[in-house]
């Protein structure tokens, strides 16, 4: 049991943080900050690893699910894209591959036509998402940058990138129940429960990713455009 | 036990108190703390909680039906009047049942608790009827609603009712976690599935 409180600050020690949430281990990864931490506040490692106090405790607050009641500024907002980015490479590269080894593993255990569909099924979520991030990458992020100089790219308002996000984790919800209600009992295996453990915790990242990006990015890149005509 | 509650209560102490009784008697799994509702979709957004307790204070001038709107959850999860202070009856007869901060534990525990009992007894079984199943037959091999409505000489409208059941009983949300689904239960054959190209 646990509960979801609004103490942490910049002035929380981070491991005390991470023992208490453990989804905050991701962001550490993101912003590749290493474990050793000692008794480091979380302020205190963002100076240390050249990272926005506030953005970071922002985004340890989404992970651990409280109110990060703070405004980031540009400096700040920069530093955000930063860690967005590393996420979506991570899982791309890392996070992602590792699953479908695991689930391609799987698949040799149970009857071929189950396995089969299971890795097409996977082999489609994959393209969804390659798709997903390929469009923030190339159109979105790049966009942002600009903003936060100052400059606006024509043809593209964040409103586009607001009404096309889509939900990234209704597939991976999906396996979940497929793998713990529907395939039929295996061989006790190892691989069914690692899947999960993986599936649930990338669903968990993924989601506070898009918080990230719809409840801090969104509104500040909607108010700097406002501004932005404003002075022109 | 419940899943998640949602406190919504300015007062830390009420708040806290309340949660360390929720917490000692495993009321439930997760407790989320707000300040007003608003908060719930900032952190929470598509999930749902399974019981609201609000202080009347934090409404705001909205009602509960606005509330229920606004994150999306049916009539059956309750939503209980926190009260401390005096306010009109026609306030607290719109909660699903209240509690007072001079109510003892064991009052405040068995309010709550009432409350889920009622809610178990009304969930619905998981099976899927045969129309629903010859509605997702019909959707894995590429029909529309429309198409599948006119085949079944039922309204779209239906159809999509149905739809939501199948989602709701199957836990599974896309068409080819569906075709999955289907084939492990014997809905469907592989090959009268077109909806997914990599099925073919």
């Amino acid at each position: 049991m646990y509960e979801i409180d609004t103490n942490i600050s910049g002035t929380s020690k981070l491991t005390n943080v991470i023992i208490e949430h453990p989804n905050v281990l991701n962001v550490l990864e993101y912003f590749n900050i290493p474990l050793g931490l000692g008794d480091k506040t979380i302020a205190e490692v963002a100076k240390e690893y050249n990272i926005a106090p506030n953005t970071l405790e922002v985004v340890i607050k989404i992970y651990c699910r409280t109110m990060p009641n703070k405004i980031l500024n540009k400096k700040e907002v920069h530093d955000l894209l930063l860690f967005l980015q590393t996420s979506h490479n991570n899982f791309k590269l890392i996070k992602i591959p590792e699953l479908k080894c695991l689930i391609e593993n799987f698949s040799k255990e149970i009857p071929t036509k189950y396995g089969q569909m299971l890795v097409a099924f996977f082999d489609e979520y994959i393209q969804e998402i390659d798709e997903h991030f390929m469009y923030e990458d190339k159109k979105v992020f790049p966009y942002i940058s600009n903003i936060l100089n100052d400059k606006i790219t024509k043809n593209f308002k964040i409103k586009e990138f607001e009404r096309n996000h889509t939900d990234i984790g209704h597939k991976l919800f999906d396996l979940k129940n497929i793998l713990i209600k529907y395939i039929p009992p295996t061989i006790v295996s190892e691989y069914r429960k690692q899947i999960l453990n993986q599936l649930i915790s990338l669903e968990r990242d993924l989601m506070y990713h898009t918080q990230l990006e719809d409840n801090i990015l969104v509104p500040f890149v909607k108010n700097m455009e406002t501004n932005i005509k404003k002075n022109k | 036990m419940y899943k998640t509650i949602a406190i919504i209560e300015k007062s830390n102490i009420i708040k806290e108190g309340l949660t360390y009784l929720l917490k000692a008697h495993n009321v439930c799994a997760q407790i989320a703390k707000l300040d007003s509702i608003d908060d719930w979709f900032f952190i929470f957004k598509d999930e749902k909680p399974d019981m609201i307790i609000i202080n009347p204070d934090r409404l705001k001038n909205t009602d509960l039906d606005k509330i229920r709107q606004k994150i999306d959850i049916s009539d059956k999860v309750p939503i209980i009047g926190l009260l401390y202070q005096y306010f009109d009856r026609d306030v607290y007869n719109m909660f699903s049942s209240t509690i007072y901060i001079t109510d003892t534990e064991d009052v405040i525990l068995s309010k709550l608790r009432n409350k889920q009992k009622k809610e178990q007894d009304t969930t619905t079984g998981e099976k899927l009827t045969d129309r629903e199943k010859s509605v997702l037959k019909l959707l894995l091999k590429g029909l529309s609603n429309k198409e599948v409505a006119d085949k079944l000489v039922i309204s779209p409208h239906t159809v999509i009712t149905h739809r939501k059941n199948i989602v709701e009983k199957t836990g599974i949300r896309s068409l080819s976690g569906l075709a999955i689904y289907a084939i492990l239960n014997n809905i469907t054959d592989m090959d009268e599935i077109s909806a997914i190209e990599n099925f073919r």
